[in-house]
């Protein structure tokens, strides 16, 4: 049994203008996972991932990270283990240039010149971003603010990787790329945790699924159990992906017996069929 | 910890008055001033002023110790100190007395930051002969207008925030000093 | 549609301020220069200037940013024409100077029972005076042309300017460009709802401004709470604000702002 490294007991939160965001949320997220946090808009998931990053506090109820209490005076210290990517780049990147806010991090913690410049290096390689190195921000495409936006988290090596979002508004290929990256990350070690209402992304990019709805959990599993379950999301005002829905139809016409969840499921789905068609026609 | 969180605000809220204020010729002092405090929002508009004289070069580099203090001390000190004091006089219950003590601070803010640029205009130039009689009232009177303008922006401002965050009008050292923010028991925080 | 006005000066700002981020990025005389030596040599030109009351002095010392402009490879058109609204402000200005200086005259003109006379010692005021303004002015643009704004906040630190004030120019600065694409998508929303065309500022247009502008603090004032988040999840606090470091002095920097400075004081005590 692996230890948990996130656990959120029974958390609410309201911002101070009244709004109430998390009103009772109890999980637990263990080492080396890949974990999304599902919900529509304005249901609470940028507000949870922010309580478990340890930036808010938690109004009542209480949340741990590596063990330590989020609210304790020590976090601080556990903050270099967990790497947090905004939504909104232009929220994440507010220096000067790329090469600045990388090194951002890193020059906090005060580590050596050496290692902050080889840890720069190594990560702007690594994201395919070198040539944008002394660049200001502003004039960064979306897409590329997007890859900073992860370097600058990135270069800090944390244990635990938090994105909000991570592939609103970006292009088919660059979403592809990001998502390798992010599984690639997870295989080294890397504990994932996505919020996200893109369901047609998440069959590649988690194991396990979170439903928020209104700030209440309203339920969990494995990836391929949760994007069947249509009543589950469907109350929770999302819906399944377009593959899913597709084959659950052609399953009650007893087409088929499976319902795939990726499209290369759904191929081998649909050539089975298609054969054992001919088989019989001929 | 509070005052320098207040400043990143500050920061941030810079590129409001750098919208609103001086580009459409409105100052903006009072607002600030209103919203951050008079220390901070007098920060505010200089780092503004330094900005505008050293990026758009339209010059203002060589009038900027002059215009930090007719826009940054001036139109930024005496809207909070007429307010603070209207607020200790009437003690304002109905959004009315409120948003008249808003209309004067914004509107007497912005004529005295005229009259100081006028002085300063008809000191310089006294061998050209437009001395203080002419600058200080054509400036006087043409901010007049402007600050009537000023006076309704600002109400129409500071009502909204009311309504829609008036979390961050708490936080205001001017406005905190309201009597509904005084009476309003201290929400449980932490 | 009409865009409206400040919106149009705002974007044009926006365009201006990444027309010097290009200039300043071009590899030029000036830009080479190490800020600090630049300052320096700037200053010490502009103060020793002011001494410099010979007309013929003073066309000549306007040479060194033309000079300067050109080897920075600063398109002169831009230069000049950025260069030439304050000097000549101050010429308009100055006018009286030259019929109300007594001396030998040079031209008089009678317009009506108005005797205008020009005189010698006016009109050599009058070109001292402008031509004293362009020099400051356009070697003051040089050094903001030549100089990125990354490298000013670096100048600002190293001249010991507290890394809080440092901080909050950067964040003003990044976040203008932000502020002035939220500001135009507002703008132009609301210009398409908007189908009466009013010429007139009224109370409803005041109005307007206003809860537009509310609208924007809000989303500011937001954005502000999510960057300071953003900010503490890469360790900022605010006791130990980072300090910019600047590139070291070299020997041709020292070179650059002493030889001008020499040449320049060498010229006020002839």
């Amino acid at each position: 049994m692996i230890e948990p490294i996130v656990c959120v007991k029974d958390v609410k939160f309201s911002y101070p203008a009244g709004i109430s965001a998390i009103n009772g949320v109890s999980l637990e997220i263990r080492q080396g996972e890949r974990v999304a946090i599902l919900g529509p808009n304005g249901s609470g998931k940028s507000t949870l991932i922010l309580l478990i990053a340890g930036l808010l506090s938690p109004k009542k109820g209480e949340i741990t990270v590596f063990g330590e209490k989020t609210t304790s005076k020590d976090f601080q210290k556990f903050r270099s283990r967990i790497g947090i990517v905004f939504q909104d780049p232009d929220d994440q990147l507010f220096t000067q240039s790329v090469i600045e806010d990388i090194e951002y991090g890193p020059k906090n913690l005060k580590l050596p010149e050496e290692d902050i410049k080889q840890r720069s290096a190594h990560v702007l390689e690594k994201m395919g971003i070198r040539h944008l190195k002394d660049r200001p921000p502003h004039r960064l495409s979306f897409g590329e603010k997007k890859k900073v936006s992860l370097a600058t988290a990135l270069v800090l090596k944390p244990e635990l990787l938090i994105l909000d979002e991570p592939t609103a508004n970006l292009d088919l290929v660059s979403r592809r790329g990001l998502i390798e990256t992010l599984n690639e990350l997870n295989r080294a070690g890397t504990t994932v945790i996505v919020s996200t209402h893109d369901v047609e992304a998440l069959p590649e990019l988690a194991d396990r699924i979170i439903v928020i709805s209104h700030g209440l959990l309203h339920g969990e599993g494995e990836t391929r159990k949760v994007l069947q379950d249509a009543k589950l999301l469907e109350s929770s005002g999302l819906e399944p992906p377009t593959i899913v829905k597709l084959f659950t139809e052609l399953k009650a016409q007893g087409l088929i017996s499976r319902v795939p969840i990726t499209a290369a499921e759904g191929k081998a789905e649909l050539v089975k069929l298609l054969k054992d068609h001919k088989e019989k026609s001929t | 910890m509070g005052l320098l969180t207040a400043l990143f605000f500050a920061a941030m809220l810079l590129n409001f008055p750098l919208i609103g204020g001086t580009t459409a010729h409105l100052l903006g002092g009072a607002s600030i001033g209103l919203i951050l405090g008079p220390f901070a929002g007098c920060i505010s508009v200089t780092i503004i002023l330094v900005l505008q004289a050293l990026l758009f070069g339209d010059g203002g580099l060589t009038t900027l110790g002059a215009n930090v203090l007719n826009m940054g001390i001036i139109g930024v000190f005496i809207p909070c100190v007429l307010f603070f004091v209207m607020n200790k006089l009437f003690k304002p219950k109905a959004n009315g007395t409120l948003y008249a003590m808003i209309f004067i601070s914004a509107f007497v803010g912005d004529v005295f930051a005229a009259i100081a640029a006028g002085t300063e205009l008809g000191l310089s130039a006294p061998t050209f002969q437009y001395g203080l009689s002419i600058a200080v009232p054509v400036m006087a009177l043409n901010h007049s207008i402007i600050g009537v303008a000023e006076g309704i922006v600002t109400i129409v401002l500071i009502g909204t925030l009311l309504k829609l965050r008036p979390d961050v009008l708490e936080k205001s050292p001017i406005l905190s000093k309201l009597p509904f923010f005084q009476n309003k028991t201290e929400p449980k925080e932490e | 549609m009409k865009v409206p006005q400040s919106l149009r000066d705002l974007v044009e700002g926006a365009e201006s301020l990444v027309y010097i981020e290009d200039l300043s990025g071009k590899k030029g005389l000036m830009q080479t220069i190490n800020p600090l030596a630049k300052l320096v040599a700037i200053t010490s030109m502009i103060v020793i200037s002011l001494f410099i009351s010979s007309l013929s002095y003073l066309a000549l010392i306007c040479l060194v940013p033309l000079i300067l402009a050109l080897t920075s490879r600063i398109p002169m058109e831009h230069f000049l024409s950025r260069t030439a609204l304050i000097p000549t402000f101050a010429a308009v200005i100055s006018l009286p100077v030259l019929f109300l200086t007594s001396g030998q005259p040079v031209f008089a003109a009678n317009i009506g029972a108005l005797n205008l006379t020009v005189t010698m010692e006016g009109l050599t005021r009058f070109l001292v005076f402008t031509v004293r303004v362009w020099f400051c002015v356009s070697s003051l643009t040089l050094l903001i042309l030549s100089t990125g704004f990354d490298k000013m906040l670096k100048l600002l630190s190293s001249l010991k300017v507290p890394p809080v004030i440092v901080q909050l120019f950067s964040l003003t600065y990044r976040y203008f460009f932000v502020s002035v694409h939220e500001a135009q998508s507002v703008l132009i929303a609301k210009e398409a709802r908007t189908y009466v065309n009013k010429k007139t500022i009224n109370l409803q247009s005041l109005k307007d401004l206003g809860s537009i502008l509310a609208a924007l603090f809000i989303r500011t004032y937001e954005r502000s709470e999510r960057v300071y988040l953003a900010m503490k999840a890469r360790g900022f606090e605010i006791e130990n604000s980072n300090k910019l470091t600047m590139p070291a002095l070299r020997i041709r920097d020292v070179f650059f702002a002493s030889s001008l400075i020499i040449a320049f004081s060498l010229l006020a005590l002839l």
